[in-house]
């Protein structure tokens, strides 16, 4: 369990002065992820070769006397991005033979910094859910107890040391439930700062890409390579707000952390107990604390499902069995549109679909879409009044464990899993997801919330009082299945 | 009883851009399938929508062209159903709040009088692609070429009364938005497509009787056609008693006749929503102004001018303004030739007689203002003559080649040569005696026929004053 | 809430579901309105919706032109013959 773990960054740094090679990591980490896979079943697709033609390119590129950031970081992709060549299950079985023909720009810009990509990582039912338990190629095992779920695939790859880099979707929190399930780092950045071009969102309101690693300093390294406008995602032009000038260190001593430790939870007492243990943490780093207290935060989760749902119905659309995917066997256009949509959409995509359609229709969308519209607003301009007493905010991010496997809760007790999170993401704010301890053996995070474009400075705090992380027991011997 | 006709038109006009209004495949047209596509606009997975500024500049111009109220924050919807030429299962559509509305354009009624057509709406919005029969029939084709294709959708209130106000009014929206330079317009191309409503009510009624929506016609009489046809099938119903049923009719060009499309009109429900892939467009005070400072001269007084500026008749300035192309044609002739009269004569002459035999726009027609200015220059010079013109144009309008050369080539050059045109004109004399004797008796019509007798000789190419001048100094009195 | 109502979103968004799938989702989108009952007692009076996830305007691309590779384009398809996609006659 001591065992301490290389960060991407000094691994690049590694393979950028010749100490290392691409291609030798990659070797060996295609065997590792190989052997894990199998008791994990972390990914949907492993690019044995595409990787090792990648690593081959990036140790030409340094021999060339190239700066590659990102030089050799092995680097597990959700399913849901497009890579160019590569499959794209996007969480869909109907989508298994789905060759994309194009890149999503976050790979690119990866994979551009010296990213290997190493495979794709499961994900829920058209990445609808923060279990993956809903995957139609079935669940994707946490390394610290293969009795729950990872949460996020991609999380559960770091975590267990099959890559040091993943790049992931969030919507209401997949991302940072999976983090927090796996006893990692996870970023939800602010809405704007990666390109969402190449992810396919079941929520243009609020699916993003998100990165996901054993630190936020390597979080950092690939959120400068990743961020920036790319006029393919509209929502991008925020980046042109950034400050020239990177920030230089902070300064605890003008920071305040704000701490709210949620409400009426199973789990708020655990909850309450690790916000109080990192709230010390921060108060021993000099840290301002200030209790902060959420009025409107109850009700968010309902608003988020109720966009996200409208939005699923729409963007799930195209899904039509005629341009691409699968097309049912049909003797009319209704039938080849009702079954072809039929098997490409799991259980949980047709309810959401369904009722994202009942939200959208005329007597229901007054009452519940538009008002939903409505609390965003008021919830954006809550959240805006807490960061003029706080800088930024630490609130719990999950409220269970995460799940067991084969013990399914009903859907609305999933939906409020998301509880902490998709109030997040519907307010728009930049989150982090880091460990924060361990409840019956399993690790737990918490969440650290800043304003718009607070990212840089929310990676900078939570460096401030990382630890290097344990690593999980299955991911110690790797070999031993072999 | 006696009915009103109600009748309001909506009409989809394509807008002229390079590229489509979210992605930069090309817009035009190619006969072959499938080919302008790409992942964005066959909306593949994680794709997003890219607006095309040019799109947008175009729209707000037919905006105010049409005297629209421009939104100065607007957007883009989703409009959602299925069908299979729409690819992401919704069609991206200013729904909620259009670039532009509450907008008029004046026609003359039947009687000729003028009449204020109210625009409710002009917005922006994606076109579908097409659905084909395959001929074996087992199966329906399609092809995305045409998915994406920026549009303006022009909505009128119903303020329609007659078949022919409804073609004056699709005859005007085409001139203006031509002249605005926003569309070709063409009806038959299908760059300008029109649906119209109609219904019938008691005269004195405030309420509307139940309508019908008409489609597929392609072209303005077509238009004008299937309201005629509509209206008589309404008014039939009405008269006995019976109800009409609100459905869409499609009307079929070869037995002009309307047939049920789809059953009863329902009130679709789209479920429209903004679509959070684009951003908002907004526009200040001062940039809507701008943009209206910079509309086109429209029609009218474009032709205010030529009568001012070129002393052109009211009746040439009227025709030549009847097509942003003609009269663009007309002043291009005038920077190579400054006889406004005479290049107006020409193009309402003969050019327009050439092209309707051909039936081929201005636009595409290969005898430019070039060639124009130097026909007319050689007449001046007297290098030819009229008539030779004419023949000469003609060749032109076919083969592109530039007039001189033509003249050149065939010989045609004016005989202006005095002691070339004596010995013809001895031979014209010799052979005619009548009339010279007839011409001295006074009967001086007599030279005509000697005049053109000599023509006849040079076919056609003497110089006919000089002819007449050198046959009244031989003959003459003395 | 009615399988009416039900049936017409599942006719609208063109999924084919069994009758026991539809027993079971009209069962649980009642729960689900239920859970969301508590939204609508929200005073939101005189709030302007938040239409927009983003704050971007006028993000404009020029209009230019360029064509893309279809030949992968068309590899993706079920059902492509000579240009075409095909789908089930279509009867207007």
């Amino acid at each position: 369990m001591e065992a301490k773990r290389k960060s991407a960054h000094q691994l690049a740094r590694e393979i950028g002065n010749g100490q290392n090679t691409a291609r030798r990591l990659t070797e060996e980490g295609l065997k590792r992820c190989k052997n894990l896979n199998a008791s994990l079943n972390t990914f949907t697709f492993i690019a044995e070769n595409e990787a090792l033609e990648q690593a081959k390119r990036v140790d030409k590129m340094i021999a060339a006397g190239e700066e590659l950031p990102l030089a050799g970081v092995p680097l597990a992709v959700k399913d849901d991005f497009c890579c160019s060549g590569l499959p794209a299950s996007l969480g869909s079985a109907a989508f298994k033979n789905f060759v994309s023909p194009y890149s999503a720009a976050a790979v690119e810009a990866l994979l551009e910094a010296g990213c290997v990509l190493i495979g794709k990582t499961n994900l829920d039912d058209m990445g609808m859910g923060s279990s993956t338990l809903s995957s139609p190629f079935g669940p994707s095992l946490n390394p610290w107890s293969t009795e729950y779920a990872a949460g996020s695939a991609g999380a559960a790859a770091v975590s267990s040391g099959q890559c040091l880099l993943s790049l992931e979707s969030d919507t209401g929190g997949a991302l940072r439930l999976g983090a927090s399930h796996c006893g990692i780092f996870g970023l939800r950045p602010t809405p704007g700062r990666i390109s969402r071009y190449g992810l396919s969102a079941f929520s243009s309101s609020f699916s993003q890409a998100g990165i996901a690693a054993a630190n936020p300093e390597d979080i950092g390294v690939a959120l400068e390579v990743l961020s920036g406008f790319d006029e393919r995602d509209v929502s991008t032009v925020l980046c042109r707000e950034l400050p020239q000038e990177k920030e230089k260190d902070i300064d605890p001593g003008t920071i305040t952390i704000g701490v709210w430790d949620g409400d009426g939870d199973r789990q708020s007492s655990a909850n309450r107990d690790l916000i109080s243990q990192t709230g010390e943490k921060f108060r021993q780093g000099d840290f301002k604390i200030s209790e902060i207290s959420l009025e409107l935060f109850q009700e968010t989760l309902r608003a988020y499902y109720i966009v996200a749902f409208a939005e699923a119905s729409s963007n799930l659309s195209r899904y039509d069995g005629i341009r691409f995917g699968e097309a049912a066997a049909a003797r009319n256009l209704d039938e080849l549109y009702e079954q072809s949509r039929r098997c490409t959409f799991g259980k949980e995509a047709r309810r959401r679909s369904i009722f994202g359609t009942v939200l959208l229709g005329k007597d229901r969308f007054e009452p519940y879409y538009r008002q939903a519209l409505k609390i965003r607003r008021l919830f954006q301009e809550e959240m805006a009044r807490v960061f003029k007493q706080c800088d930024l905010l630490l609130l719990p991010v999950v409220k269970n464990l995460a799940p067991l496997i084969g013990r399914e809760a009903g859907f609305i007790d999933q939906y409020e899993e998301d509880y902490y999170t998709a109030p997040i993401s519907l307010a728009g704010l930049p989150a982090l997801s880091l460990p924060a301890g361990t409840i019956e053996n399993m690790p737990v995070g918490l969440q650290l919330v800043g304003p718009p474009l607070a990212d840089d400075l929310i990676l900078k705090v939570a460096a401030g009082i990382a630890e290097g992380l344990s690593i999980p027991p299955i991911a110690v011997r790797p070999g031993r299945d072999s | 009883m006696d009915y009103e006709v109600v009748i309001g038109l909506e009409v989809h006009v394509e807008l002229k851009t390079e590229s489509k209004l979210f992605c930069s495949c090309p817009n035009c047209f190619v006969p072959e399938p499938n080919v302008n596509t790409c992942p964005v606009c066959l909306g593949f997975p994680g794709t997003l929508p890219r607006l095309n500024r040019e799109a947008v500049k175009l729209a707000l111009t037919a905006s105010l062209a049409l005297n629209c109220r421009i939104a100065l924050r607007s957007w883009f919807d989703r409009k959602n159903y299925f069908y299979p030429d729409i690819p992401k299962g919704y069609q991206i559509s200013q729904f909620y709040e259009p670039i532009g509305s509450r907008g008029s354009l004046t026609i003359e009624d039947d009687l000729g009088r003028p009449k204020v057509i109210r625009i409710g709406r002009v917005h922006m919005e994606e076109d579908a692609g097409k659905l084909i029969h395959s001929p074996t029939g087992d199966a329906s084709l399609v092809d995305y070429n045409r998915a994406g294709v920026p549009l303006v959708e022009i909505v009128t209130e119903p303020d329609l009364r007659t078949p022919g106000d409804a073609r004056r009014y699709l005859e005007k929206l085409k001139i203006i938005l031509q002249y605005a330079g926003v569309s070709d317009c063409k009806m038959e191309e299908g760059s300008l497509r029109c649906d119209a409503n109609i219904s019938l009510r008691p005269s004195g009624s405030e309420t509307l009787g139940s309508k019908t929506e008409l489609k597929n016609m392609n072209s303005f009489k077509a238009v004008e056609k299937s309201l005629e046809h509509e209206i008589k099938r309404q008014r039939a119903i009405l008269k006995s008693g019976k109800e009409v049923i609100s459905q869409t009719l499609r009307w079929e060009e070869e037995s002009q006749k309307t047939i049920v499309m789809r059953g009863k009109l329902q009130a679709h429900d789209y479920r429209c929503f903004a679509d959070c892939d684009l951003a908002p467009i907004e526009l200040t005070a001062e940039e809507v102004e701008e943009a209206r400072a910079a509309l086109p001269e429209m029609a009218e007084a474009r032709a205010e001018r030529f009568v001012h500026d070129y002393k052109l008749p009211d009746y040439d300035a009227l025709m030549l303004t009847s097509s942003r192309g003609l009269a663009d044609y007309f002043e291009s002739c005038l920077e190579f030739y400054n006889n406004p009269k005479n290049v107006s004569n020409w193009i309402m002459g003969e050019l327009s007689a050439r092209l309707n035999s051909a039936g081929i726009e201005i636009e595409s027609c290969s005898f430019g203002p070039e060639h124009m200015a130097e026909l007319l220059r050689m007449i001046d010079e007297n290098l030819i003559s009229g008539k030779i013109a004419k023949d000469v144009l003609e060749k032109a309008f076919y083969s592109g080649k530039m007039p001189r050369r033509i003249v050149e080539e065939d010989g045609l050059l004016q005989i202006s040569d005095q002691s070339e045109l004596e010995g013809i004109i001895e031979k014209v004399i010799k052979e005619n005696p009548d009339s010279v004797g007839n011409y001295r008796r006074g009967k001086t019509k007599a030279i005509g026929f000697l005049v053109g007798q000599v023509m006849k000789e040079t076919r056609g190419k003497a110089n006919p004053k000089l002819v007449n001048e050198l046959l009244v100094k031989k003959i003459g009195f003395k | 809430m009615d399988m009416a109502e039900l049936e017409k979103a599942i006719g609208t968004i063109k999924i084919a579901v069994s009758d026991t799938e539809k027993e079971e989702l009209l069962a649980g989108l009642k729960d689900f309105l239920r859970w969301l009952e508590p939204v609508k007692k929200i005073d939101t009076a005189n709030v302007e919706p938040a239409f927009f996830s983003h704050g971007a305007v006028n993000i404009l691309r020029e209009d230019r032109s360029e064509k893309a590779d279809i030949s992968t384009l068309r590899r993706a398809a079920p059902d492509f013959d000579e240009g075409f996609y095909r789908v089930p006659p279509v009867i207007d």
